[in-house]
């Protein structure tokens, strides 16, 4: 047995507590360092020992009482964490619900009536472009996202030739109209239809 | 009944369940490894004291919402320890340790074994071995874990955990060689 397999062993039978077995022991009478080595390990386990049964203490009562109380208090804590974002998620979600409720009830407002963004604008000469509304003249502009209602209708001819729209009179009869209504429903534009222009709703 | 159920948990379970809330999961995780992790940080730091404040402070880092333990790298037991490994090493690097451990008839926890001589060189010299082999005595010999335990605790091979013995004995016992070649033994 060598120096260094000894060593390994002793280390082991000395910390187990358990006798060298025969061929260490043999090592052992005949390598006076390797028998030191042992000396000091078997001297080193005692020691542990009386340390090891010196610390005999544990966490106060105090500190465990202490600790019980954090973890409800971080949990409480949590507890109400979780409450205001999920109430901050809602007051979001609520923002988000009443923009798209504004936008769908805008958005249909305006794509119906297209004037309406620029029924301030809506002159008489303008009537070519923007849904082809002309505007009733010394009516009110319409205020900027006043909501607006299109009724269709019928209207006379002589009267609409009397706000300076282009249409023949000859033969007295009414044609088909969409009258821009304000929310005051009072009339701010009105477009010509053809004839058939029942027949065409969208 | 239903303590011995939790007692049937692992730790890591018992730290899932602490996380949804259940106070009880807290508390057998706290008295499973409470004690054995105070009994650790009094031997690495020498002090009765700092080893009530490394363990509240651990458990308390426990507590917290952002505890950062993740089962995948290891267990819940080396967790714990490397978190008190390296409060008693910044106790350490504060003086904070050392400063406690000075009164030492009444608040070290080698307070009535002071006037052994021999052991409080032992401790000393213990507490000036490098970590790594303080670890595997104090894992080892102080604690009587398995080589394989240790091994799990320390985060490195059984081999490794042997070797670092060998040698943290060595050394300590070249520390304590005068003592023993003056005389002075145990009472």
């Amino acid at each position: 047995m060598t120096c260094r397999e000894s060593t390994v062993e002793l280390v082991e039978c000395a910390r187990t507590g358990e006798d060298p077995d025969a061929e260490l022991q043999a090592h052992l009478m005949s390598c006076s360092r390797c028998k030191e080595r042992w000396e000091d390990e078997r001297r080193l386990t005692t020691q542990f020992r009386i340390m090891r049964d010196a610390v005999t203490g544990q966490p106060s009562m105090a500190g465990r009482e202490e600790l019980m109380r954090e973890f409800e208090r971080a949990h409480t804590g949590g507890f109400h964490v979780f409450w205001r974002w999920a109430l901050n998620a809602a007051a979001i979600l609520l923002v988000v619900l009443a923009l798209v409720y504004d936008w769908r009830h805008h958005g249909s407002a305006g794509s119906v009536a297209k004037p309406q963004k620029n029924s301030v604008g809506l002159q008489a000469e303008d009537s070519g472009d923007e849904g082809g509304f002309v505007s009733v003249p010394y009516a009110l502009p319409l205020a900027p996202g006043e909501f607006v209602r299109i009724v269709r209708t019928e209207l006379d001819r002589e009267a609409l030739a009397g706000m300076g729209i282009d249409i023949e009179t000859a033969d007295g009869a009414e044609v088909p109209a969409d009258v821009l209504l304000g929310e005051d429903d009072l009339p701010r534009g009105v477009r010509v239809l053809p004839d058939n222009g029942f027949s065409n709703l969208e | 009944m239903q303590r011995d159920g939790r007692m049937e948990l692992s730790d890591e379970e018992l730290y899932r369940r602490m996380r949804t809330g259940d106070r009880m999961a807290f508390a057998e995780l706290y008295d499973r490894r409470g004690t054995p992790l105070h009994r650790y940080v009094q031997h690495i730091s020498g002090s009765h004291s700092a080893a009530e404040e490394v363990t509240h402070e651990v458990f308390l880092r426990l507590i917290k919402q952002d505890s950062s333990f993740d089962d995948r790298r290891g267990s819940l037991e080396a967790y714990l320890y490397g978190i008190a490994r390296n409060l008693v090493r910044v106790m350490r690097r504060h003086q904070m340790v050392e400063a406690s451990a000075e009164p030492v008839a009444e608040d070290n926890i080698l307070g009535d074994l002071i006037r052994n001589e021999r052991t409080a060189a032992l401790h000393a010299a213990l507490r000036e071995l490098p970590d790594v082999y303080r670890d595997a005595v104090i894992l080892c010999d102080l604690e009587e874990r398995s080589y394989e335990d240790a091994a799990r605790l320390m985060a490195c091979p059984v081999g490794t955990v042997r070797s670092r013995l060998h040698r943290a004995r060595l050394l300590l016992a070249a520390r304590l060689k005068p003592l023993a070649m003056s005389g002075v033994t145990a009472r």
